[in-house]
C-alpha cells in the first residue's frame, strides 16, 4: 500500500497493519507492537525524510512467511543518519531533561526482531522484521 | 480535542473521548491538557479508557503536560488498552508514571 505524506493519512497504515497481524496471530500485544512500529516508521518518513511536507509517497510492504512477517516502510526523501538510538533517560526528580521526542526508532528496536535501514534508488527503506518462533517460545 | 471532565475532590479526572492520541492529533491534546493545568489543576487523573493507540509523538505530549505541572502537580494514568501499556513499557515510560487499572485507584493514587 502506499499514503500520501501527511500525518493525518498515517492511520490508514495502522489500521491496515492492525487487521493483518491481529488476523495472523490471534493475539493482541504483538500485533500492537507491529502497528506502533510501523506507525513509528511512516512518522519518520513523514517528518523527517520529507520535511513533514505532503504530496510524497510513503510505501509500506508486508511480506507474510510461514516463520515471520516482514514490513518494509519506503520514501524518496532525505535519507536517515546512522545514530543508533539511545534508551531515552527516565529519571522522574529531572523533570526538565524527560524526552518528548525522539523515541521512535527506539521502540522500533525494541518491539521488533530485525531492523535494516539502506538506500538504493533514490528510496529509503526501513525493513522490520518479526519472527513467529518467538512467539511460541 | 473532545475531552470528558468531572472532579473528583480536587482531582481532576480527564477522559479524551478520541481513539488515537497521535501524530496528527498529539499537539491538540497537550493544548486542551494545558489549558486545564493553566485553569489551576494540578492534580490530575488522565483516563485513557477510550484510547486505543498512542504512538511516541502522543507520549510526548503526555511527557510535556507532566513537565507542565511541575513539581508541585501530580498526573497518574489509567484503563490503558493493551497497545498503550505496550508503549509505556516499550519506552521505559512506566517508571515515570503512575500507571493503574480504574479511575478509583487513580485518584487513591494521587491523594497518596
Amino acid at each position: 500500500m502506499s499514503i500520501d505524506s501527511c500525518l493525518e493519512d498515517v492511520v490508514l497504515v495502522s489500521l491496515a497493519i492492525r487487521g493483518i497481524c491481529r488476523n495472523i496471530l490471534q493475539d493482541d500485544e504483538i500485533p500492537g507492537q507491529m502497528e506502533l512500529s510501523v506507525v513509528e516508521a511512516v512518522n519518520n518518513a513523514v517528518k523527517h525524510a520529507y520535511d513533514g511536507l505532503p504530496g510524497h509517497e510513503v510505501r509500506v510492504m508486508i511480506t507474510l512467511c510461514d516463520d515471520r512477517i516482514i514490513i518494509a516502510v519506503s520514501d524518496s526523501g532525505r535519507a536517515m543518519t546512522a545514530a543508533e538510538p539511545s534508551e531515552p533517560d527516565v529519571n522522574p526528580n529531572d523533570l526538565g531533561n524527560l524526552p518528548e521526542s525522539g523515541m521512535g526508532l527506539m521502540i522500533i528496536r525494541a518491539a521488533m526482531d530485525q531492523v535494516d535501514y539502506r538506500s538504493q534508488d533514490g528510496w529509503n527503506t526501513l525493513t522490520m522484521t518479526k519472527l513467529l518462533r518467538t512467539l511460541y517460545e | 480535542m473532545e475531552m470528558k471532565t468531572w472532579k473528583e475532590g480536587d482531582v481532576l479526572v480527564v477522559q479524551p473521548m478520541v481513539k488515537r492520541i497521535d501524530s496528527a492529533t498529539a499537539t491538540d491534546f497537550k493544548g486542551t491538557m494545558v489549558d486545564f493545568i493553566n485553569d489551576g489543576n494540578l492534580k490530575i487523573v488522565l483516563n485513557l479508557t477510550d484510547v486505543d493507540f498512542i504512538d511516541s509523538t502522543g507520549l510526548g505530549m503526555i511527557v510535556s503536560t507532566l513537565k507542565s505541572l511541575g513539581h508541585d502537580g501530580v498526573m497518574a494514568i489509567c484503563c490503558l488498552s493493551d497497545i498503550v501499556k505496550s508503549l509505556f513499557s516499550l519506552t521505559r515510560m512506566n517508571r515515570l508514571f503512575d500507571i493503574v487499572s480504574t479511575v478509583d485507584e487513580a485518584v487513591a493514587k494521587i491523594r497518596g
